[in-house]
């Protein structure tokens, strides 16, 4: 289909789309592809930058901070406990959340050295955003499914899962907070402190 | 033979009443719907399970991967799973899968003639990788709910129906009926030898999921469970797909 010649329908959709509001939630499967894909550009450039493992971690923790919605999975990983804070402890736990999940995630970089990931797909999952399929593939091992889960509804575009064979970060996290919260008699301050402290 | 007939009888009569039960339930994913009437019974053999873990399986895994070398613990690995493709060969017919079918088939032939008996993998390096399943997905490929989710002393997680599966696969594997009893036995040590690999190759994960967990149970048994339908449903149902933005 050319491009290049912009004929009377194209202009008046790109007025139209000028003119209306934007739906709350535009992202497109491609654009959710394209976005996947810069993560993982990012992700193997700083594995194959030859830089020492410490560096390495620190700057894929970076990646992680910088693509994942944090605020959003931390509310949605508390609960209905979230409601219940003011606005200080709400940030205050989406910084520790936040803190605690580069902490975990940030080590698993390894698990990409050598390795290589391909979209395989992108399919539009409504008002939960877009849900983007990879394969991993490691030499002469069985590929493995990595889905992303991106959303704009926040505003930006953002990482808002990740789902490794089918277990969601999202719900793994959620099961392992409540846990963690219930083990500190459901203070979220405690658990707010201990997060940060990691 | 006899004996194997009557234990698939059996089998697959627990697995049909207990279709009755699962399918009540429901496929759909939502974590806090997982079924686990015996959560009880499931958390005291899951700590059994961790013990044994952390006094025997762990430790000896360890061992196993310090002292064997890389390439024999691969011709290890490489072997028991040759040795498990006929077995998910007739699954993936029961399942009416051809493409996985087809697969399997070629990797088990050939692996064991140009893979040396399966002592290599030379399919992989074609791009034709393992498609592992079992009766348990064929039962749900027919339309059998999950029923109750079980933790196994020693297997670990399950539910009714992958348990009747893991019963059913010592029935119909298609390898049972052509060793001799003495190779029997050498199976099973291969693949009890293989389990410790796969503990050692795994074991970063299993530290996490097992060990830094705050609820190790809970963990394991989600993961089991969202693990075991994407593999059923073969990729990640958008259905099923969290809503970040719910509460």
């Amino acid at each position: 289909m050319p491009i290049s010649h912009p004929n009377r329908r194209h202009v008046l959709a790109g007025a139209a789309a000028a003119l209306l509001p934007l739906p709350a939630f535009a992202l497109s499967e491609s654009a959710a592809t394209t976005y996947v894909q810069r993560v993982i550009d990012d992700v193997f450039g700083i594995i194959n930058s030859g830089q020492s493992e410490a560096r390495i971690m620190r700057q894929f923790k970076q990646v992680f901070t910088s693509y994942a919605d944090i605020n959003i999975i931390a509310r949605s990983v508390l609960g209905p406990p979230f409601q219940t804070l003011n606005s200080r402890e709400q940030s205050a736990f989406s910084d520790a959340f936040g803190n605690y999940l580069t902490d975990k995630y940030g080590r698993q970089f390894r698990e990409f050295q050598g390795a290589e990931i391909v979209i395989t797909r992108a399919r539009d999952a409504g008002s939960k955003g877009v849900l983007v399929n990879s394969d991993v593939r490691q030499q002469g091992q069985s590929p493995y499914s990595l889905d992303w889960q991106v959303s704009d509804r926040s505003g930006r575009t953002k990482l808002v899962n990740l789902i490794i064979e089918g277990i969601s970060l999202l719900s793994s996290e959620r099961e392992e907070v409540r846990a963690m919260l219930a083990a500190r008699r459901n203070d979220v301050g405690a658990l707010t402190a201990y997060m940060a402290s990691i | 033979m006899n004996v194997k007939v009557k234990i698939f009888n059996w089998v697959i009569g627990v697995a049909l009443v207990s279709s009755l039960g699962a399918c009540a339930s429901g496929q759909n994913l939502n974590n806090d719907e997982i079924y686990d009437p015996f959560e009880d019974a499931n958390r005291s053999i899951h700590a059994f399970n961790k013990l044994v873990d952390a006094a025997v399986v762990g430790p000896v895994s360890d061992v196993y991967g310090s002292v064997i070398p890389e390439d024999v613990r691969t011709v290890v690995e490489n072997t028991a799973r040759n040795m498990g493709e006929p077995n998910a060969f007739v699954n993936h017919m029961l399942q009416a899968n051809g493409d996985s079918a087809s697969n399997t088939l070629t990797r088990f032939l050939v692996n064991s003639t140009i893979g040396i008996g399966g002592l290599f993998d030379p399919a992989a390096d074609m791009g034709i990788f393992e498609e592992p399943t079992d009766f348990g997905e064929t039962l749900a490929a027919w339309g059998v709910g999950e029923g109750a989710y079980i933790e196994l002393p020693l297997l670990g997680p399950s539910t009714v129906r992958d348990s009747v599966g893991i019963a059913v696969d010592l029935a119909i594997d298609p390898l049972n009926y052509v060793v001799t009893r003495e190779q029997a036995y050498y199976l099973l040590a291969l693949r009890g030898v293989n389990l410790i690999g796969k503990r050692h190759s795994y074991d970063d994960l299993i530290t996490v999921l097992l060990y830094e967990s705050a609820d190790s149970y809970a963990a394991q048994r989600l993961s089991y469970m969202q693990n075991k339908r994407h593999a059923v449903a073969g990729e990640t149902v958008l259905e099923d797909l969290e809503d970040p933005y719910a509460n």
